[in-house]
């Protein structure tokens, strides 16, 4: 991913997103683990101010609910006169008036013709009234109360019962109470109670709840209806579960149907009424009359502590984590610093500065090891750099030796080719190829007296300055040696003792030598272990000599033979050493004397020893194609021609 | 406790406040000062601003009346007033009423005429309980039913009676406390209103059963535009025109309903009537299933003979009526022509539909 970056970035890189990775993990285990606690905290707390108060709001249902059940008892167990339950509604709401201000009116109303057998509706209403208590009776065709809801629940139901909360006013809910007689050993239904509560001092109540300043509560009925709410237009004329459709919120219809069931919980809460925010809702029903009491508190602000603490923590993170990148950076700097000096010492002494500074470290650690490393690696290869020169130096100094004994050894040799020009006789070419700088392969020719011409060819066992002193020593015994009263078995015999005397390197020559009669073209010759020559017959063919008169001059002090032949006109004479027949190709094939014979048997039309010489040589060089040359190669060829053609 | 209770559980507050609008109406008239030509009338719906008179209150908003040569008035009345008093003392030019009580009040001898059948179905509806084991029909017998007390309640005892289910009726003058409180099994409701606030105090559909009085051919359309003969006799331009606007707005309130439900609101606000979208949204749907059951798309606002025969028949069975008065006494079809304008199968009277 970083290929290109340095260790410096890689290393702050790694380490920061390491720390960054581990920090999160803890801050958000914290994070979680805080909000957990505080949500747990602000549950209990909610549940206790919402169970407060619906415990405080609980006590006036209660004692309203205490009053209708009392005052139906007294009706159940005693007949009074309108008179007299026309005192007693008037003296208890008037009992009422400081302790329990907001039960607003009394009433009892009786089924038909109960109260008197001759009635069907007797029902007396006692309310407050312009500081007084003002007494009423009602019920006829205009008002039939049979009919109505505060009636007939309790009737129905037969038990007392709060109404759904109406509005007269002001939202009022009346404790139903059904009081029965014994008549003819029955219970019968007889009539109904009812106490009138004003709930204005609810809204009071309800809306001194506060929490965080931004919490708010709210009240239903047993069947959703709202009671209590910050919003006035939602007022008795919604219901939580209007509200639920509005909003198209199923949770919070779920909510309500628990509310109404009389179950307490938390939920979450889709929108703060003046926040808009995510909230949460507390809900607890009131004991006494089956309504519901629900805390609405916006999630943000009551976590906000959290919050708080969760910027600071980040600020913090924040603040921490540009430190410890400045501190990562430094550092590494600091440990590549060294690195970078040695980069660019290497660059440098790659590019021939030798010389170049290494940075001083004292330190002992890898970078300081790396760096003595180094030092030690330049001195080393100065050293060598240093050697190398000396060693160059001293190759050059023998290579430049070996040429001048190149030099002095093909001195040896006869350097004029072709040699005698003025000759008509016969004219002769030869080559002499080193494998190395000097070499062992000899040939030479010389006139031994103006009608006789003398040739040899030789080649020294083994290669280099030792082979070619050898050869040095041979041409220069031979030279010494042949005359015209001796034939060439003699010369060779004698040669070859000279040289096998005192020969402590035992080193050999394969020996060839031949005396020509220019003018009649007879030959004499002596094979001292040498490669047979050929005659190249005009018109003729080609003809092998091959005789031998004893192995190679050196070996030991024998005594050689010799051999003649006649040359015709035209014939012609090559002579050469192995290194033609055992040049070696790629495949590590011969040349071979069959290949040699083929060659020389082609130049039958050019037979002068200039091509025949040149012929061989490329057609050896061919054959190898470039492998590396062995051995000296040595091609002597001598053209027999008195009747004046040598010169062709 | 308060002695004068209503009928509806949501509009509590508007007996207080009724009295007051009754009167302002009146001051309102005079304030109006109609463009020259145009010619006042005043309307009374059967109950304050709500989605179940939306095409009027669109007619009136989006000047329909006006281009129809109308100045309308809207005028609420109290509660307990009824509308035939609203009617024979002048108060009002127009009013809208139930057939079955249009029906009673002509036979009652009253001399109002129906100028437009704008509800085409019953909205009537039993509902139970699940829980209280009532799955069909025949289960409510031996169960607590709750009837209110008006014109129409012999319509869901005829319901019973005829499918011979002897349960105990509890009359009811209002609300649906009575079923909340599980003091009756069964309670008949409006489908656009009642059966609304069941589900808004937290009643589930599915805890329910509802058995719908159309199902059970006894299908008596509801809201109809009701005048006194002798204004019909004296001025059925005008009639001809109030009716065709309506039917006009009606339309424009199926087409957009959130436009009719901001009008609702601004006539709530108007009038000190509190709002509330869920349930007003519902009765808007459900008026449109009434009133326009090919899908809103069209508002007949027509009284078919076999229509008014059918429930004037009913009526008379039931024994809210004595006598049949007469199809051509009773409805005046001042669209004039355009009597039979299609696929509803109820308007099957076309042959017999003399009109005037």
């Amino acid at each position: 991913m970083f290929k290109n970056r340095s260790l410096a970035f890689k290393q702050s890189f790694y380490i920061l997103l390491s720390v960054i990775i581990v920090s999160v993990g803890i801050f958000s285990y914290v994070t979680c683990y805080v909000w957990s606690l505080m949500q747990e905290g602000i549950e209990t707390s909610t549940r206790n101010i919402g169970e407060s108060t619906a415990n405080r709001l609980d006590q006036i249902f209660i004692e309203a609910s205490r009053l209708g059940k009392q005052l139906a008892i007294q009706f159940e167990n005693s007949r009074m006169t309108d008179e007299e339950i026309g005192k007693l509604l008037t003296a208890t709401l008037e009992s009422m008036q400081y302790d329990r201000p907001e039960i607003y009116s009394l009433s009892v109303a009786y089924a038909p013709y109960c109260f008197d057998k001759t009635k069907e509706y007797f029902m007396i209403y006692s309310s407050r009234k312009d500081g007084g208590i003002k007494l009423e009776h009602t019920g006829g065709a205009d008002y039939e109360y049979f009919y109505y809801n505060w009636y007939t629940l309790p009737k129905t139901l037969e038990h007392a019962v709060w109404t759904e909360p109406y509005f007269d006013e002001v939202v009022m809910s009346s404790y139903t109470v059904p009081f029965y007689r014994e008549q003819n050993g029955k219970r019968e239904f007889t009539g109904v109670i009812t106490v009138d509560l004003s709930l204005s001092w609810l809204q009071k109540a309800v809306s001194t709840i506060k929490l965080n300043n931004s919490g708010y509560a709210f009240l239903i009925s047993k069947f959703g209806r709202i009671i209590t709410h910050p919003d006035a237009e939602r007022i008795m004329n919604e219901t939580i579960f209007s509200m639920a459709e509005e909003r198209e919120d199923k949770f919070l219809r779920d909510a309500g149907r628990d509310m109404i069931a009389g179950k307490s919980g938390l939920v979450p809460y889709k929108k703060h009424l003046i926040s808009q925010k995510k909230s949460w809702m507390f809900y607890t029903p009131l004991q006494s009359n089956g309504w519901s009491l629900g805390i609405i508190y916006p999630e943000d602000q009551l976590f906000e502590a959290v919050a708080g603490m969760e910027i600071t923590i980040f600020t913090l993170f924040v603040i921490g984590m540009l430190l410890l990148l400045g501190v990562i950076i430094w550092i590494s700097l600091k440990i590549t610093r060294p690195l970078r000096i040695l980069t660019r010492a290497t660059g440098e002494i790659g590019s021939g500065n030798f010389h170049a500074a290494m940075p001083e470290i004292v330190a002992n650690d890898e970078i300081g090891k790396l760096s003595k490393a180094f030092s030690a690696m330049q001195a080393a290869l100065i050293r060598h750099i240093e050697n190398l020169k000396e060693t160059t130096a001293a190759k050059e100094k023998i290579e430049s030796e070996l040429k001048i004994a190149k030099d002095i050894q093909l001195g040896i040799l006869p350097q004029l080719l072709p040699p005698f020009p003025e000759c008509k006789e016969f004219s002769l070419y030869a080559v002499l190829n080193s494998a190395k700088a000097v070499g062992g392969d000899l040939y030479d020719f010389f006139y031994l007296d103006e009608d006789h011409l003398c040739v040899v060819i030789g080649d020294v066992s083994g290669k280099g300055v030792p082979a070619s002193l050898f050869m040095a020593v041979t041409q220069t015994l031979h030279r010494g040696i042949a005359n015209i009263k001796m034939n060439s078995g003699e010369i060779v015999t004698k040669v070859s003792k000279s040289l096998s005397h005192n020969n402590e390197t035992s080193m050999f020559v394969t020996y060839f030598m031949l005396i020509l009669n220019i003018r009649t073209g007879e030959i004499q010759y002596t094979n001292a272990g040498h490669n047979p020559p050929f005659i190249l017959r005009e018109g003729d063919g080609i003809t092998k000599i091959s005789s031998r008169h004893g192995p190679p001059v050196g070996v030991a002090e024998l005594d050689y033979g010799l051999d003649s032949e006649i040359l015709n006109p035209g014939d012609v004479l090559v002579l050469y050493t192995d290194g033609v027949t055992e040049a070696m190709n790629i495949n590590n094939h011969e040349f071979g004397e069959n290949r040699l014979l083929g060659v020389i048997t082609d130049c039958s039309a050019n037979p002068s020893p200039v091509n025949i010489t040149k012929t061989i040589l490329a057609a050896v060089s061919k054959f190898t194609a470039g492998q590396e040359q062995s051995d000296d190669i040595t091609i002597l060829a001598l053209r027999f021609a008195p009747d004046g053609r040598a010169a062709e | 406790m308060k002695l004068q209770i209503h009928r509806t559980f949501f509009a509590l507050p508007l007996i207080i406040i009724s009295a007051f609008l009754f009167s302002t109406a009146f001051a309102q008239d005079q304030e109006v000062k109609a463009a020259p030509a145009l010619t006042k009338v005043v309307f009374t719906p059967q109950w304050f601003p709500q989605a179940q008179f939306a095409g009027y209150y669109m007619a009136q908003e989006l000047g329909i009346y006006n281009k129809c040569g109308l100045d309308v008035v809207f005028q609420y009345k109290p509660p307990q007033r009824t509308l035939i008093s609203v009617l024979t003392d002048k108060n009002a030019d127009f009013v809208t009423d139930f057939l079955s009580s249009g029906i009673k009040m002509r036979s009652n001898g009253m001399k109002v005429v129906n100028i437009g059948q704008i509800s085409q179905r019953s909205a009537l509806v039993f509902v139970a309980r699940k829980s209280s084991g009532i799955k069909k029909l025949e289960d409510i017998n031996g169960k607590k039913v709750g009837i209110w007390m008006t014109d129409f309640q012999e319509v869901p005892k005829a319901l019973l009676e005829k499918h011979k289910i002897k349960a105990e009726i509890i009359p009811v003058v209002s609300g649906i406390e009575l079923f909340l409180c599980r003091g009756i099994d069964v309670i008949a409701v409006m489908w656009y209103n009642e059966y609304h606030e069941l589900l808004s105090s937290g009643i589930n559909e599915d805890e329910i059963t509802t058995f719908f009085f159309n199902d059970y051919n006894l299908d008596i359309p509801e809201d109809g535009i009701y005048c006194l003969r002798e204004t019909y006799e004296k001025n059925p331009e005008m009639c001809r025109n109030f009716v065709k606007a309506s039917l006009e707005g009606w339309q424009e309130a199926f087409k957009n309903k959130k436009r009719t439900l901001e009008i609702i609101r601004k006539y709530c606000r108007e009038n000190h009537i509190p709002y509330n979208n869920a349930h007003q949204s519902w009765m808007l749907n459900r008026m449109e299933e009434l009133i326009s059951p090919s899908g809103g798309k069209y508002v007949a606002g027509f009284l078919s003979p076999k229509m008014y025969l059918d429930t004037a028949k009913k009526l008379k069975s039931t024994g809210v009526i004595k006598t049949i008065p007469p199809y051509n006494e009773f409805y005046k079809n001042v669209l004039n022509g355009n009597t039979v304008p299609g696929k509803d199968e109820n308007i099957s009277g076309k042959d017999e539909n003399v009109q005037k």
